[in-house]
């Protein structure tokens, strides 16, 4: 019987709208992360995903690709957290993030993210990288200025090494 | 669906010229990678090369990247699967990536497909999918990453198999 390596580390359905929801205590015994958000937010106004509390974006930065479905884009900035710029105030928004060596000591953390969302906005992959050498024992996903809708379920996956 | 770890390879203080995974089982139905990598390129970025069975012939590919300022297509004729981090990059900053390889076991051609971000600053990072087949219908049993340079302590590769 194979051994489990993609492990279910906790999961939060929320029940009501929330500003934003948080793993802590997160073991430092996986190789990489896996969040996958499914549902939306009550206002299309940003997403952030804030590490180990750390809220300066000055150490977050990322890149983005988009396909709309009728054109393409591209983006980056050096000073912000956001993880994605096309979930919508629907529930038919789907995110993926994997945190790639997260617990490691020596090197910054990058984040392939994969936001899906079919109708209106399209898909967008990006990485995120956050500058620090910390491993990751927290992560909070915020609705910036608004709320995720109630429904909006964030599962947290470890994948063991 | 299942994962079985097959191994992770952790490259030593004094570097590795190449990652190699042999002897590979064709028990599952997909093969997963995981990669963290960094080389001793003086300069940014190096270009991360994948063989399948010590082949490198007959691989070819379609990518999608984003530079930050455009969404751009490209082909990829050989064996190239993006970039690696050299070490003339942002400090403890690493390429980071999956490769996903179906039926791995089959006789048909094999599909790959990779998630991949050469990081350095926001200015000059790619993030890339890639679209790849290696057309060859012998079972996978051995994987290696390589590029012009050696791999720095730190970088790690892990192997699942997918069943």
């Amino acid at each position: 019987m194979p051994t489990s390596t993609y492990d279910l580390i906790a999961s939060n359905v929320l029940g009501s709208s929330a500003a934003s929801v948080t793993f802590s205590s997160i073991s430092g015994s996986y190789r990489d992360l896996v969040i996958v958000i499914t549902g939306g937010v009550t206002s299309r106004t940003g997403q952030y995903m804030t590490l180990n509390s750390d809220t300066t974006d000055a150490n977050y930065s990322w890149v983005r690709a988009t396909g709309t479905g009728a054109a393409t884009q591209s983006g980056s900035s050096t000073a912000d957290r956001s993880i994605s710029e096309i979930i919508e105030n629907a529930a038919n928004n789907l995110v993926i993030i994997q945190i790639m060596d997260y617990s490691a000591t020596n090197k910054h953390k990058s984040s392939l993210i994969r936001s899906n969302n079919a109708s209106p906005n399209g898909v967008e992959m990006r990485a995120l990288r956050w500058a620090s050498t910390n491993a990751i024992t927290s992560i909070n996903l915020e609705a910036v200025g608004t709320t995720w809708l109630s429904g909006t379920s964030f599962h947290l996956y470890g994948i063991v090494s | 669906m299942a994962m079985t770890l097959v191994s992770t390879v952790q490259v030593p203080s004094g570097g590795a010229a190449s990652i190699e995974f042999t002897g590979i089982a064709g028990t599952g139905k997909d093969l997963l990678l995981l990669y963290s990598l960094r080389n001793s390129d003086t300069g940014t970025t190096d270009s991360l090369l994948l063989n399948f069975n010590s082949s490198t012939a007959n691989f070819s590919g379609r990518v999608l990247y984003g530079t930050g300022s455009s969404a751009l297509s490209t082909t990829a004729s050989n064996d190239l699967i993006g970039g690696i981090v050299g070490n003339g990059a942002t400090s403890s900053t690493f390429s980071n990536g999956q490769l996903y390889i179906s039926n791995y076991a089959s006789s048909a051609n094999k599909s790959f497909s990779v998630d991949t971000v050469g990081e350095n600053n926001a200015t000059a990072t790619r993030h890339a999918i890639i679209a790849g087949q290696w057309a060859n219908s012998t079972a996978i049993t051995s994987i290696a990453l390589s590029g012009g340079y050696n791999f720095l302590q730190h970088s790690t590769v892990s192997l699942y198999i997918v069943s």
